[in-house]
Order: C-alpha cells, then sequence, then structure tokens
C-alpha cells in the first residue's frame, strides 16, 4: 500500500462521514417543521361556499308530495328535543335531539349516502345548526325543511285560502295542499247530520180491487 | 481511479438528494385557512345556546364592550344598519381575514356580536368564525328588514312553536259536523195503474 493510497482512502471515508452527518441533521430539521393540523372535513372556503347555497332548503309543499307519494330514498329527522318529539312530530320521522348528534348509533343515520335526508325543527335554526355541522364533516345529502314545522302549519294543515285576485296557480297549490292536508289526517269534509227526524205513520194502504164490469152476453139472440 | 469515480458518483447523488429537500422545504405552505375547533366542541357550545343575545340584552350593552359586524350584503347594508356596525358580507369574511381588514373586528378583550337579516344568516358566520379559531363571539337573535323606507328591527323568538303542534292536530282531525235540519219526506205518490180500457167488442155472431 503506498502512502497517496491510505490519505484518499481516509478523504473517502472523511467526505462519506459528512455526507452523513448532513443527512442526519436534515432529518432532524423535519421535527422542526410547524405541525400542520388535519382536520375532518371540508376546507373553510368551501364551507363559505356552501353557507351561502340555498339549495339545501326544501320547501314544504315539495316535501309533502314527496311524503304522498311515499318517496322510497326519503328521510325525516327531527332535530328537537325528545320531549317534544314524543307530543308531535311528522310521520315516519326519527328523532335526534342536536346534542346526541355525534352517539354513535344515531350519527349512522346523518352520515351515510343512502338516503335523502330532510332535518327540521320548529323554525329553521337548529335544523340549519344540525346542517352545517354535519356538512363542515362532508355528510351528503343533508337537506333542511324551509321554515320548519311552522311553515308546515301554514302550508298543509291549515292553508290560507287564496284571494280571488291571485292566479290559478295560487289555487291549484291551495288545492293540493288541501288534498295534502287530508292525507296526513286533516278533516276537510264536513260530516251532515240531520235532526228532529220526525216519522210519520206510513199510510195504510188501500188496495182497491177494480170492479169487474159485467159483461155483456155474449152471442144470443 | 475507481475510488474517485465511486466519490463522484456519492457526491452528485447527494446534491440531489439535497435538492430535493431544499424544493420541499420551499413548496411547503400551510393551507391559508383552516379550522382549529372540533365539531364536537362547536355542537357542545351550540347545544347550550350561550351563542345567542336577544335584542334587549343588547341594548343594555355598554358599546365600548363589543363590536358589531352586519353580515349581509353591501347593497342592503347601505339601505341601513344598526349603529356602530361595520359591514363585512359573510361571502367576504375569509377575503377580509387575509388582507387583515377583519383583525379590526378581530375579538380581543371585545365580544364580536353578528347579525344579518335572519338569526339563522348570522349563524352562518358564526359557524365558520367559530370553527375557525374565534370563541368571543355572539349572534343577535333579530329579524332586520327594509319597509316602507325605513330600516326595521324585530326580536325573534329562536324554535319557538308558533302552533300547540299536538292541539291544533287534534282539532283538525275532528270532522266538522254540521246541523242541518230534516225535511220531511215526501209522501210517496200513489201509483195510479191504468188499466187499458178494452173497446167494447161488438158481440159476435149473432143474427
Amino acid at each position: 500500500m503506498s502512502a497517496t493510497y491510505t490519505t484518499k482512502k481516509i478523504l473517502v471515508k472523511r467526505s462519506y462521514q459528512f455526507l452523513a452527518l448532513i443527512l442526519i441533521l436534515l432529518a432532524g430539521g423535519l421535527f422542526l417543521i410547524p405541525k400542520h393540523q388535519k382536520h375532518d372535513g371540508i376546507p373553510p372556503e368551501q364551507f363559505v361556499k356552501n353557507l351561502l347555497s340555498t339549495e339545501r332548503y326544501i320547501s314544504t309543499d315539495l316535501l309533502a308530495d314527496r311524503m304522498v307519494n311515499q318517496d322510497p330514498v326519503l328521510l325525516l329527522i327531527d332535530t328537537r328535543t325528545t320531549e317534544e318529539f314524543e307530543k308531535f312530530s311528522l310521520p315516519n320521522a326519527i328523532n335526534i335531539p342536536l346534542a346526541q348528534m355525534f352517539d354513535e348509533n344515531l350519527n349512522a343515520y346523518l352520515n351515510q349516502d343512502i338516503y335523502d335526508i330532510v332535518l327540521f325543527a320548529n323554525d329553521n335554526f337548529l335544523a340549519n345548526e344540525a346542517w352545517m355541522i354535519g356538512n363542515r364533516l362532508g355528510y351528503q345529502r343533508l337537506y333542511v325543511l324551509d321554515g320548519g314545522l311552522n311553515a308546515w302549519f301554514e302550508t298543509i294543515i291549515e292553508p290560507p285560502y287564496p284571494k280571488e285576485t291571485m292566479s290559478k296557480e295560487a289555487f291549484e297549490l291551495y288545492a293540493f295542499r288541501k288534498a295534502a292536508g287530508k292525507y296526513f289526517g286533516v278533516a276537510n269534509d264536513t260530516v251532515e247530520i240531520e235532526t228532529k227526524v220526525i216519522k210519520k205513520k206510513a199510510p195504510k194502504k188501500v188496495i182497491t180491487k177494480p170492479k169487474k164490469k159485467k159483461k155483456m152476453p155474449e152471442g144470443g139472440c | 481511479m475507481k475510488e474517485l469515480e465511486k466519490t463522484k458518483r456519492i457526491s452528485i447523488s447527494a446534491i440531489l438528494f439535497l435538492l430535493v429537500i431544499v424544493i420541499g422545504l420551499l413548496t411547503f405552505r400551510k393551507p391559508q385557512f383552516s379550522f382549529s375547533n372540533s365539531s364536537a366542541k362547536t355542537l357542545e357550545v351550540v347545544t347550550n345556546s350561550n351563542h345567542q343575545i336577544s335584542l334587549d340584552d343588547f341594548k343594555n350593552l355598554d358599546p365600548s364592550t363589543y363590536k358589531l359586524i352586519d353580515i349581509r350584503t353591501n347593497f342592503d347594508f347601505s339601505k341601513g344598519h344598526l349603529d356602530n356596525a361595520i359591514n363585512i358580507p359573510i361571502s367576504q369574511i375569509l377575503e377580509a381575514m387575509s388582507n387583515g381588514s377583519f383583525s379590526d373586528a378581530e375579538p380581543t378583550e371585545k365580544t364580536v356580536i353578528i347579525y344579518g337579516e335572519h338569526p339563522q344568516d348570522a349563524d352562518a358566520a358564526w359557524m365558520l368564525l367559530f370553527q375557525m379559531g374565534y370563541e368571543q363571539i355572539k349572534i343577535l337573535s333579530i329579524r332586520t328588514y327594509y319597509e316602507n323606507r325605513q330600516f326595521h328591527v324585530k326580536n325573534v323568538d329562536i324554535g319557538k312553536p308558533s302552533y300547540d303542534f299536538a292541539e291544533t292536530m287534534r282539532k283538525a282531525s275532528i270532522q266538522k259536523i254540521k246541523k242541518v235540519d230534516a225535511k220531511p219526506a215526501p209522501a210517496p205518490k200513489k201509483k195510479v195503474i191504468t188499466q187499458p180500457k178494452k173497446k167494447k167488442k161488438m158481440p159476435e155472431g149473432g143474427c
């Protein structure tokens, strides 16, 4: 072995060590990168767009139409408290109080992709909050009943009679609402009950026998 | 000489390796906006419903303790608004954050109070801001509208039923009864059977 060869060998070894050191340092630097917190769901920019859109609102008339036609993908969710739900709710609705939205067995109804879910409460506010929390987490096919149960009663259960000057469509809508109301248990037909029924004695039937006319004797002189 | 070639190759690969790391670091960027409060926490605050403030409570507040934000459009704002309100339409909240004009309204010791056309509009802005980490925010439960060339403000009882649903339904399901005086049934007419009169036949035969 010559002297130059050994020095070269040492030099090579040193450069190896140097490179290795740099790589280790850089790898250590990865720990210094600020932690980027990852959160579930959509980014705020998308959330704002969704908030501004009114696509989430479904009118009471449209909902009534879908319920009457027994839409198989429709699922109603009552976001009010259990107490209120027990007093009154829409037919076939499921009760998921807003506070229990993240309960494991209840959350499965909201975070799905099979049904068109219509959230409702007394007015827009509570259902809208459930919608917003769900939307941020990226839940699909959530809708809000526009006006809630208050609007439901104003339009379907007790629809106002349109004014005479209103358009033909208003009358058609009124007729639809009346018919839908009947489906949901409103009795529109009035039953007429007769009072003071006086029974008269049936007069005796007099059977009068027709008198036989005396026939003129036939023949003869 | 073989050894030298080896070092050359090693140094080239090391430089490439370094370049990749440097480029990676330079292009590394945090997303501009991100949510920092979790949905579960938001839900907890929402259900405790202490994020709302009624009109009466608002009137009793000292104006120096809060900042008022109107989230309606510029057009609506120009027609009429509450005193001391700053207009930041909901569609421009993120923009306002990035160019710094929102920091003027950024909660420090002051509470930020948001209002819009309906409480649910203000609630939308609240949801956005709260989940992004602003916690000193409240919404004003009012409805604002423009009528007869005047700006009106009305307090709204959030979530209040305007009907007693069960009772209304019960009443509606009862069939309405209309009493009708029965008319005496008309007496059945006697059937008159008219027998066709036989024509008198001339007596047959005879003389």
